[in-house]
């Protein structure tokens, strides 16, 4: 039964490929439209930040990590954590509206609903390997780089499937209850500030551990940074963690989603 | 083989009082209820041939709309079986993948893309659709810069040219300009040639007529006739034109009237039912006056009270206008003017006229004048009423406040009108002559 939904499920994506193509690029374009600048602001919002991470930690409070961490550069060791992280974060958010912002599609054309989450994920997906890219050119210059990064490779999918299967969930609940996108946000900045992405996992004391501990986004960050600053090579237990939160997130999600997709053009 | 084959078709649609009962319902995992079920549609049995044009009629809230949704696949059916023999390809509603922002030719492509086309092929047919759709430059802009006639065109260029087998149309053929609209409906006469199946929702009889081979009528989301167009049509417009006689007939009088004029033949509580006073105006082209009143509210009502966006030609309507004086008017003069699509006025006329002279009146007096009138048998198509009120006399008056076209009307047929309209006429001959042969 599994194999088989798994198997229509590619077969509808590969039959929409040419519509899902069509659906990122409009997503991607929709974020700058009738602006001058266009595509270059998606370059100019990470540099930026990566700009302001240094004047506020290196120039003005002069934050030295300790070197046991890889690196006592810590704009370098902030942004590593926070682009998985914003990856996962505007996967999510975004998801929220990937249903009702398109309700003329769901409830006027006979596209399948499910492409439409998919279309914005990988939209973001762009964004975060333009991220990627940047930081990778920074860590040329001010830092190092060797072939660990390629860890990042492992990461990236589960990270994908891990921040689509809330996405499924997200993207349906808000049909039925707007107030999700909201709900949403709040949570993110709690999930945000309990991720060790401004601070290293080590300076968590010994009592909140476990809740660090269960965090799928706190194991991801830190496997980020570890490939990006050479640090540590992934363990097993860490990536099996995350493929099992990632696995068991999306195939509920992707559940919830297909038992409520019949009523979203009721209800829309 | 049917192309589309429907069997026992039910579609019940959940009504929830507030979208978070929605949510209850299901975190209650079937414990509860908390929504109230309305079918829209009920049993609908038919098939539709290929290459057959079939139109489906019938009032506002039917069923019509849903049935032609769950005949494209987008909303599925409570109970029944659809069966489709075939690709369905359809733009429920012309447009409805458009994005303002972006451009017509970025928009064709998202469209097409939509209907399982690739990007290649979509290239192949924008000169053609361009040329369909006679937007110029325009192709090039956001499709927010475009007039509605525009985006019309366009979205029905792209529909057209993605080689349906079936075309599925939920009343759009009504808009965009009159040239248009003959050009859509030559192009449809081509694709029904081609074999293309086409099935379409239409409140305008006159395009079902020219269209449809046969024609679904639908009665409180029940299949009530399906048969050849002629028969179908005919049948409706009997009853729709019935139900209007039966009403005059059902009334007796009861209440209070408004200011009649003196020979109004009106049972008083024909009428009834409508708001005291108004206080909508669905549209504004131009105003003009002096201010010395305003008018709040126009509505155009049937003999039940219920609000007119359509009727047929012969009826007897009531407009009410309402009004309301901001200063004192002396010799108060209320009436409208009626046009037709292209402008022209058609006839009008205003309390005076009638043999009404109104009473003076102050300052924050609010009053509601009808009229009744008997609708001559004028040609189908949308009509304009633009009230008004004056102060004076039929020859020397002052305008108070006039509102261009603030109230559309459609007119339907009930029988074939040549010209402007039909004029009661009685026939009979007077033989002059008889031929040699007899």
């Amino acid at each position: 039964m599994g194999i088989t939904w798994i198997r229509v499920f590619l077969y509808k994506l590969i039959t929409n490929r040419n519509l899902l193509k069509n659906l990122i690029i409009r997503d991607l374009k929709q974020r700058y439209v009738g602006s001058v600048g266009g595509f270059i602001w998606s370059f100019v919002h990470p540099i930026v930040l990566l700009v302001c991470y240094t004047f506020v930690f290196s120039v003005i409070l002069k934050l030295r990590l300790d070197p046991k961490v890889g690196t006592d550069n810590f704009p370098l060791y902030l942004f590593c954590g926070i682009l998985p992280w914003l990856m996962f974060q505007d996967t999510v958010v975004r998801n929220c509206g990937a249903i009702t912002d398109n309700a003329a599609l769901v409830t006027k054309t006979a596209i399948p609903a499910a492409i439409l989450p998919i279309a914005t994920t990988l939209s973001n997906l762009v964004h975060h390997l333009i991220g990627t890219i940047i930081l990778t050119v920074t860590l040329l210059f001010f830092h190092s780089i060797n072939l660990s990064i390629l860890w990042v490779l492992l990461y990236l999918p589960i990270l994908i499937i891990l921040a689509q299967g809330l996405g499924w969930v997200v993207a349906s609940l808000n049909v039925f209850f707007r107030d999700t996108t909201q709900i949403v946000n709040v949570i993110m900045v709690f999930w945000f500030w309990f991720t060790p992405v401004f601070y290293p996992i080590e300076m968590v004391p010994d009592s909140f551990r476990p809740l660090i501990a269960v965090n799928p986004m706190a194991v991801m960050v830190s496997g980020y940074r570890n490939a990006f600053l050479q640090l540590r090579q992934p363990d097993l237990e860490h990536l099996l963690f995350l493929v099992g939160w990632a696995l068991v997130v999306f195939v509920v999600g992707a559940l919830f989603f297909r038992q409520s997709k019949s009523a979203f053009a009721d209800v829309l | 083989m049917s192309f589309v084959v429907l069997d026992q078709i039910s579609k019940c649609y959940r009504v929830y009082g507030r979208p978070s009962d929605h949510l209850k319902e299901m975190l209650s995992f079937g414990r509860r209820t908390y929504h109230t079920p309305f079918w829209a549609v009920r049993d609908a049995s038919f098939e539709i041939e290929r290459g057959c044009c079939l139109g489906i009629i019938g009032e506002n809230g039917s069923g019509k709309s849903t049935l032609l949704s769950i005949i494209a696949g987008v909303v599925r059916p409570t109970h029944g079986i659809l069966e489709v023999n075939g690709r369905i390809s359809a733009l429920l509603e012309l447009g409805s993948g458009f994005n303002p922002e972006f451009t017509g030719r970025e928009n064709i492509f998202l469209n097409a893309s939509i209907l399982g086309f690739s990007d290649s092929q979509t290239r192949e047919r924008i000169p053609s659709i361009e040329k369909f759709a006679e937007i110029g430059e325009f192709v090039d802009r956001p499709l927010k810069t475009y007039s509605t006639g525009m985006f019309v065109r366009l979205a029905f260029a792209v529909a057209i040219h993605m080689d349906p087998e079936i075309l599925i149309v939920d009343e759009s053929l009504s808009v965009g300009d009159i040239f248009f609209q003959q050009r859509c409906i030559r192009r449809i006469h081509r694709l029904k040639s081609e074999g293309v199946t086409i099935v379409f929702v239409s409140h305008d009889l006159a395009t079902v007529h020219s269209l449809a081979e046969r024609t679904l009528w639908m009665d409180h989301g029940k299949v009530r006739m399906n048969g050849p167009t002629d028969d179908v049509v005919s049948r409706y417009l009997e009853v729709m034109v019935g139900k209007g006689h039966k009403q005059v007939m059902g009334t007796e009088a009861m209440g209070a009237p408004l200011e009649t004029s003196s020979d109004l033949d009106v049972s008083q509580d024909e009428f009834g039912k409508i708001p005291d006073f108004l206080s909508e105006i669905p549209n504004v082209d131009h105003q003009y006056g002096n201010g010395k009143a305003k008018i709040c509210g126009i509505g155009i009502f049937e003999k039940k009270g219920q609000l007119l966006a359509s009727v047929v030609q012969g009826e007897r309507i009531c407009v009410r206008i309402s009004i309301e004086f901001l200063e004192s008017v002396a010799t108060p003069n209320v009436g409208f003017m009626l046009r037709n699509r292209l402008g022209e006025d058609v006839t009008g006329t205003n309390t005076l006229f009638e043999g009404l002279a109104l009473d003076a009146v102050e300052a924050g007096d609010r009053i509601s004048v009808d009229f009744i009138v008997e609708l001559p048998f004028l040609r189908a198509g949308f009509y304009y009423f633009s009230p008004a009120v004056a102060d004076g006399s039929l020859d020397e008056y002052e305008m108070c406040e006039w509102l261009e076209n603030a109230f559309a009307l459609e007119i339907i047929e009930s029988s074939t009108t040549y010209g402007q309209m039909r004029v009661p006429t009685h026939v009979r001959t007077v033989t002059v002559d008889r031929g040699e042969t007899q």
